[in-house]
C-alpha cells in the first residue's frame, strides 16, 4: 500500500537529509538512493528535489559546491551542514517519538475487544 | 559518458532545463543543474541492462522527471525574495491604483451624474456599492498574498524582480497623478473638449471616486493599508513604524488620487485600533520567521 502524499510530504526533509548525511551528493543520486530505498512503496518524481535542495540549502542545513566527476561532467554537490546534522538528528527523534506513539495507541486500540 | 549523446538529445535537453524558469538571477544556475540532472538520467536509462533507443530514453527522461511547471514554481517559492516594507508598500500602491479601475470606468461611461446623483452632491446608493466591491477586492488580494506567505508560500506578486515592482507601482501612482495636475495646475482651466478632454474627464473621475461621501470607505482603506504594511512587524517598534508609513504613504495616495485630501489622516489610525485587531488580526509572525526562530 502506497502511503499518502501527506506523510511523504512530511518526511521529505528528512529523508534529504539523511541521503546527504552518508556522504556529498547531487540531486540524480539522492533521487536514485531514496527511490530505491524506498523500494517500491513510493516513486519520487526527479525533479521534485529541486525545490526541497534549494530550500534546504536557502535555510543553510546544506551547502553546495560545483565539482568536477570523473566522466568530466560538473556537477553540484550538496553536503550536510553542522546545521543540517542536528536538524536531522531532531527530524530521527521526532519520527521515533511518533512511531512509538502510534505503536502504543495501535496496540491499545487491539487490546480492545468488543463486549458480547 | 556525456559525449555519447546525440546533437538532438542533448538540445532537447537544453529545452527541457530551460522550461523552468525562476528568476534572472538563478535561471543560469537552475539551468546548468537541471542539464547536468537530465544527461545523468539519460546515460542512466541506455546504459541499463534492458537496452532503450535514445528516443525512448529521452522520453522516459521526460516522463520521470515529472512536471516541469512545478518544479519551476516549487523553486520560485524558494528563492522569492523576501517581502520587506518596501515590497509592500509597492504591492499596496498596485493593487489600490488598480481597484479602482472598475469604478472609473463606470464613471467615464456612465458620466457623473448617474454614478454621483445630481453633480457631486451625493453619491448614490450603486456608486457606493462598487466603491466598496473594489476596496473589498483590494482587500482580498492582499488577504490571499498574506495568507501564501505564511503558508511559506510566494505570491506572483514577490516574484516580480525589485526593479519591475518599483516601475509599475509608479506607473500606479502617475496614472492618477498626471490627470490630476494637468487639471487643476493648468490656467486658465482647460475646457472638456480638445485634446485635453479626456485626461480632464479621467481626474474628474479619479477625484471623484475619493468624495466625502465615501468617507466610510476611505477609512476602511486606510485600515488595509495599514494592516497589510503591519503584516509580520517581528517587534512592537517595527509594528509602530510601519503603521506609521502606511497612515503617511496612503495618505499621500489619497492626496494623488483625489486631488486634495478628503478624509483625515488619522481617522483609519483609530478605526484600526479600535476594530482592526479584531478584525483583521495581524499575524506578528509568519511561517517563516517562525521557521528561522
Amino acid at each position: 500500500m502506497r502511503p499518502s502524499k501527506e506523510l511523504i510530504g512530511a518526511s521529505t526533509n528528512l529523508l534529504v537529509l539523511a541521503a546527504l548525511a552518508r556522504r556529498p551528493s547531487y540531486g540524480y543520486e539522492i533521487v536514485r538512493r531514496i527511490n530505491e530505498a524506498a523500494g517500491g512503496v513510493f516513486t519520487w518524481q526527479e525533479g521534485t528535489i529541486y525545490p526541497l535542495l534549494h530550500k534546504l540549502q536557502k535555510d543553510r542545513l546544506v551547502s553546495a559546491q560545483w565539482r568536477e566527476a570523473e566522466n568530466g561532467r560538473k556537477r553540484k554537490y550538496y553536503t550536510v551542514t553542522p546545521r543540517g546534522r542536528s536538524a536531522l538528528q531532531q527530524h530521527v527523534s521526532h519520527w521515533h517519538q511518533f512511531h512509538e506513539m502510534i505503536v502504543g495507541l495501535t496496540g491499545a486500540a487491539h487490546a480492545v475487544r468488543p463486549v458480547t | 559518458m556525456p559525449y555519447d549523446l546525440s546533437p538532438e538529445s542533448i538540445l532537447r535537453i537544453e529545452s527541457l532545463a530551460q522550461r523552468v524558469r525562476v528568476s534572472p538571477q538563478h535561471d543560469e544556475e537552475v539551468r546548468r543543474e537541471l542539464v547536468s540532472h537530465l544527461q545523468d538520467q539519460l546515460q542512466g536509462y541506455l546504459s541499463g541492462q534492458q537496452k532503450v533507443s535514445e528516443p525512448d530514453a529521452l522520453l522516459l527522461v521526460e516522463r520521470h522527471f515529472g512536471d516541469t511547471a512545478a518544479v519551476a514554481a516549487g523553486l520560485q517559492d524558494v528563492h522569492a525574495p523576501a517581502q520587506g516594507w518596501l515590497r509592500r508598500l509597492a504591492g499596496v500602491t498596485i493593487v489600490t491604483a488598480i481597484s479602482h479601475v472598475p469604478w472609473i470606468a463606470m464613471y467615464l461611461w456612465l458620466g457623473s451624474d448617474k454614478m454621483l446623483g445630481s453633480y457631486m452632491k451625493s453619491s448614490n446608493g450603486d456608486s457606493f456599492q462598487l466603491l466598496l466591491l473594489c476596496v473589498l477586492i483590494a482587500w482580498g488580494v492582499l488577504y490571499r498574498w498574506n495568507r501564501l506567505e505564511d503558508r511559506g508560500r510566494a505570491p506572483w506578486f514577490a516574484r516580480w524582480r525589485g526593479r519591475t515592482v518599483a516601475i509599475v507601482a509608479a506607473a500606479g501612482v502617475l496614472a492618477y497623478l498626471v490627470p490630476q495636475l494637468i487639471l487643476f495646475l493648468r490656467s486658465p482651466p482647460i475646457s472638456l473638449q480638445g485634446t485635453f478632454a479626456a485626461l480632464h474627464r479621467l481626474a474628474w473621475a479619479a477625484s471623484a471616486s475619493g468624495s466625502e461621501d465615501s468617507y466610510p470607505i476611505w477609512i476602511a482603506e486606510g485600515v488595509i493599508w495599514i494592516w497589510w504594511l503591519n503584516h509580520g512587524a517581528a517587534s512592537l517598534g517595527k509594528s509602530v513604524a510601519r503603521i506609521a508609513l502606511a497612515i503617511i504613504a496612503w495618505y499621500a495616495f489619497v492626496i494623488v488620487r483625489s486631488g486634495g485630501p478628503d478624509v483625515h489622516p488619522l481617522g483609519p489610525l483609530i478605526a484600526y485600533l479600535l476594530f482592526g485587531w479584531i478584525l483583521l488580526p495581524p499575524r506578528v509572525q509568519s511561517s517563516r520567521l517562525a521557521e528561522q526562530a
